[in-house]
């Protein structure tokens, strides 16, 4: 036995001295990397250090926006004109001042049903049993600690409805009145109270059923006279949204335009109470998403669920719980990238709970939060530049690449090809394939084509082209160095001669390329969005911030605060940008080494 | 069996403007060990030559054609890509005229010596840094070890062109092809680099094609010489018999512009009248008679071939008519 011992001792001996060695090789490998030397060429280089952090937080930010305390980047509010930027420490700024009536009474209708009450509570009792009415609302009043507002509908059976709503805002609680309108359906107005010694004014709302409880038809425009509260009201009806291929504010200026009586107010189909709250199940049982739940604030979401549950355990007479709806306050991603947002959010309820930060930068005209679309907009601009640079990485280096290298025929045709999708006037292409994918996907619902995946890589597809170029000119004077012919001579494979000697000579200017493209990509998508073809509201990227800015400049009234922010983020992440490709660029210079 | 045979050698470009016959009929063969000298001015083919041995001619635009390419018995234009691959850097390996390109100025030092194992040998990555620096410290770079972590741009002109001679003969190739490769240099780092590849022939036992248009270089390197004129050999002999008796005009022109420090200090250099000539559109004949002092009227009809000459212990070869005339005369005195 002892023999092998000692045998094995000596054998263990001998490893360590040759792992101690294998180790000071490893060392002084290490100083052989390219990557490594220029890890700390760059490290040193203070600017680009810096670029790069600014870059890595900004990125860290938008991937983390979920979790960050945000306002909704969706959720509109009562607001008719964009609040300037709020201190933290400031008072949450009072709602503003009862809007004149008639358009900006429209206005706050159209906010108020469609995004401005993220969370409804539906009460369903017979509108003709004031009793009910009255024991419902004070239920609700008691249940919430604050007025319900009271909707009356024409039933589906022919008579009236009347809903009761709890609203979100505890500024918000309007008084409702009904009224018949001639054309069929009805006009409803609420007085938004005012409980803290606010003005109170009205909100004007519509119901369109006609005589016989049929929809209204949608083909017809007419105006319509309604009396509320002793008003008369002159009403113009459209069903707007389906006039196809129109945009609804596009039918709404004609038709304000080419109207020969003035209007109080216009309403447009999708904005037409009739339409109700959609109830999922889900709402019904009075579950809720964690999506859901932060968009309402927690506190607010569970009204609805308590009003659900009070009402099952001591039910009122005459009163039939509906349920809730919730609004999204996100946009939602699928896959892997909404359960983690799922997650995100999960997480932040458990820290923040339902606190959230003011409108610190302001709010755009709509009352949305720009800090938090300045976020979540950030997404859509680093996803998109993400995909287009990937594209024009993997595509245009290969491609060109290649084709520099290999020469000859082969060349020739590969750079035609390139030639001939340069000549294509891409935003043409552009629009008839969005055009031809929104078409497609409302044709075909089951599909589930997603249209921004379409415009993603549809950019993607045009911007390797330029690098592809801009690589196989640098390839064909590389080619010609003596050290790819000493290469060459070595008895390299092309393969390795591609990858170890052309495209790490190539990649400087590729770096370089790479930070001038991205600009120029989130400026594309700004322009796409603009034009309606890429990102849709109430989804937002940085460039349709940037447009939503321009749009407000105007010598009465400057709402700096939807200049500056927009244009602070897009600008200094552009400029990191810029710092840190110039700082690689030095980074992968040799020559630039033992220099800072 | 010569290490290195060719025979007949053609190498032509079919070019826009014609057809380059670059190369045309050039023979010899290389024994091991040997140095043989390659002279001539720039665009007589020495390149391209050498290119061929490597099977390195772009084709197309590039055809070779020859009667026998052969290193050691096996054809190299009969050679797969790959075969050619196993055979370039590790049998015979090439080194450029111009050091201060000829290195990936990306790469460190260490790293593209130690390619060169990684194409052709299963080496350990320590094991082919270890030989990278014994290669360096061959050709007498200090610090080999701290040089294998520097950059090409760190190196100088000399460092660099010692550089690419290590990392030619890392595999221990039979034969060298040395490209001008002290022509970029200047005359001190000339004579040391000159100096290397002798005495590294002689431990390695490389054999040597020495491409150059400095006829001092050849004189004191070479063990033969070949003189290409136009893409064809005009003459071949013994480095000590050409400088003695060149025969060729052309080798004579050679000879006399090159400056000499003994002598008349004041006399103009002999320079070779007139410029060399287009290869796309040759004159019929000899290809040098347009400049040649000596040219007879055979010279404008007839292009003339090699002949030999001298005894058989030293051959040498000449095309020109003149001299074939006038050495086989000697050559017949001697006999007689
Ligand atoms: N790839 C090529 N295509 C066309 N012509 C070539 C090519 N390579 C070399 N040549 C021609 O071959 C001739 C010989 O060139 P080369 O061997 O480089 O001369 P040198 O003796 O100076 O080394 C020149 O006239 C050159 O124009
Ligand atoms: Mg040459």
């Amino acid at each position: 036995m002892a023999p092998t011992d000692i045998e094995g001792s000596s054998r263990w001996a001998l490893d360590e001295a040759e792992a101690k060695r294998l180790q000071k090789e490893a060392r002084q490998f290490k100083g052989e990397s390219l990557w490594t030397d220029a890890r700390r060429r760059l490290r040193r280089n203070r600017t680009a250090s810096f670029a790069m952090w600014f870059l890595v937080m900004f990125g860290g930010t938008s991937v983390l926006a979920p979790l960050l305390p945000l306002p909704s980047p969706k959720a509109l509010s009562l607001r008719d004109d964009a609040a300037p930027p709020e201190w933290p420490w400031a008072e949450p700024a009072p709602l503003p001042k009862p809007p004149a009536k008639g358009t900006a009474a429209t206005k706050a209708t159209r906010n108020l049903w469609n995004n401005g009450w993220r969370h409804r509570t539906t009460l369903v009792v017979d509108a003709a049993d004031t009793a009910a009415l009255e024991r419902a609302a004070s239920w609700a009043a008691d249940l919430t600690g604050r007025a319900p507002v009271v909707e009356v509908h024409a039933a589906g059976s022919g008579g009236l409805e009347g809903y009761l709503s709890v609203p979100m805002l505890r500024d918000d609680v309007p008084r409702v009145d009904y009224a018949e309108l001639s054309d069929g359906g009805s006009v409803n107005t609420w007085d938004v109270a005012a409980s803290e010694g606010r003005d109170a004014f009205s909100v004007i709302s519509l119901s369109l059923i006609d005589a016989e409880g049929e929809s209204f038809d949608p083909a017809l425009v007419s105006a319509a006279q309604a009396d509320v509260r002793g008003r008369r009201l002159r009403v113009l009806l459209s069903r707007a949204t389906s006039v196809e291929g129109r945009a609804a504010w596009l039918v709404e200026a004609e038709l304000r335009n080419g109207l020969a009586h003035p209007v109080d107010v216009i309403l447009v189909g999708g904005r037409i109470v009739s339409e109700g709250p959609g109830l999922t199940d889900a709402a019904r049982s009075g579950e809720q998403s964690a999506r859901a739940r932060l968009s309402e604030g927690i506190e607010h979401a569970d009204l609805g669920r308590r009003a659900a549950a009070s009402l099952a355990a001591a039910p009122i007479d005459g009163v039939r719980y509906a349920g809730t709806s919730y609004e999204d306050g996100y946009w939602p991603f699928t896959g892997l990238v909404g359960a983690l947002d799922d997650l995100l959010i999960e997480a932040r309820i458990a820290i923040f709970g339902s606190w959230q930060t003011g409108n610190w930068m302001g709010t755009d005209s709509k009352g949305r939060d720009l800090m938090s679309r300045i976020v979540w907009g950030s997404r859509t601009s680093i996803l998109v530049a993400l995909i287009a640079s990937a594209c024009s990485l993997l595509i245009g280096v290969l491609y060109g690449a290649f084709s520099g290298f290999v020469g000859g025929r082969v060349d020739n045709l590969m750079m035609r090809i390139v030639d001939i999708l340069y000549s294509i006037p891409f935003i043409f292409v552009v629009i008839f394939l969005i055009t031809m994918v929104q078409g497609l996907a409302e044709a075909r619902p089951d599909l589930e084509i997603d249209r921004e995946l379409v415009f993603f890589l549809v950019i993607g597809a045009i911007y390797w082209l330029t690098m592809a170029r801009v690589v196989r000119g640098q390839v064909l004077s590389l080619k010609n160095t003596e050290f790819i012919e000493a290469a060459r001579v070595m008895g390299a494979s092309t393969l390795r001669i591609l990858l170890t000697h052309v495209v790490p000579n190539v990649l400087s200017i590729v770096i370089v390329y790479l930070t001038l493209t991205i600009p120029a990509i989130m400026l594309f998508e700004a322009f796409l969005s603009f034009l309606g073809l890429g990102v849709e509201p109430p989804k937002v990227s940085w460039g349709l911030l940037a447009v939503d800015g321009t749009q407000v400049i105007n010598p009465i009234k400057s709402y700096w605060w939807l200049v500056v922010f927009p244009a602070l983020a897009m600008g200094s992440t552009l400029l990191a940008l810029n710092v840190l490709g110039d700082g690689l660029r030095d980074a992968l210079d040799p020559k630039m080494r033992g220099r800072s | 069996m010569a290490l290195l045979d060719v025979r007949n050698l053609r190498v032509r470009f079919e070019t826009h403007h014609g057809v380059v016959r670059a190369v045309d009929g050039v023979s010899f063969s290389l024994e091991e060990g040997e140095t043989l000298g390659l002279v001539g001015e720039s665009g007589s083919g020495k390149s391209v030559t050498n290119l061929s041995l490597m099977g390195l001619v772009p084709q197309p635009p590039g055809v070779v054609e020859a009667d026998a390419l052969t290193l050691e018995g096996r054809s190299i234009l009969e050679m797969s890509d790959e075969e050619l691959r196993r055979v370039r850097g590790n049998e015979v390996s090439m080194i450029f005229q111009d050091p201060m390109t000829s290195l990936n100025p990306l790469l460190t030092i260490g790293r593209q010596l130690t390619e060169v194992l990684e194409v052709h040998e299963r080496v350990t990555r320590r094991e082919a840094r270890r030989r990278a620096a014994k290669g360096l410290d061959d050709v007498g770079i200090p610090e080999p070890e701290k040089r294998l972590d520097q950059y090409p741009h760190e190196l100088s002109g000399g460092m660099r062109q010692r550089v690419m001679i290590a990392m030619g003969l890392l595999c221990s190739p039979k034969v060298l092809l040395a490209d001008e490769p002290t022509t970029a240099l200047d005359v001190t780092i000339q004579a040391q680099i000159l100096e290397l590849m002798k005495s590294l022939q002689e431990s390695h036992g490389t054999a040597i094609v020495l491409v150059t248009h400095d006829l001092g270089v050849v004189a004191g390197m070479s063990d033969r010489v070949n003189v290409m004129y136009a893409g064809k050999l005009v003459e071949t002999a013994s480095a000590e018999a050409l400088f003695e008796s060149p025969r060729h005009p052309y080798t004579a022109g050679l000879l006399g512009s090159v400056p000499r420090l003994t002598g008349d200090t004041g006399a103009a250099l002999d320079s070779i009248p007139g410029s060399p000539p287009d290869l796309a559109a040759l004159p019929g004949g000899c290809a040098f008679r347009p400049r040649c002092g000596q040219a007879i009227d055979r010279c404008a009809s007839e292009v003339p071939p090699l002949h030999v000459l001298g005894s058989s212990s030293s051959p040498r070869r000449t095309a020109c008519f003149e001299h074939a005339r006038l050495g086989g005369a000697a050559a017949q005195g001697g006999d007689a």
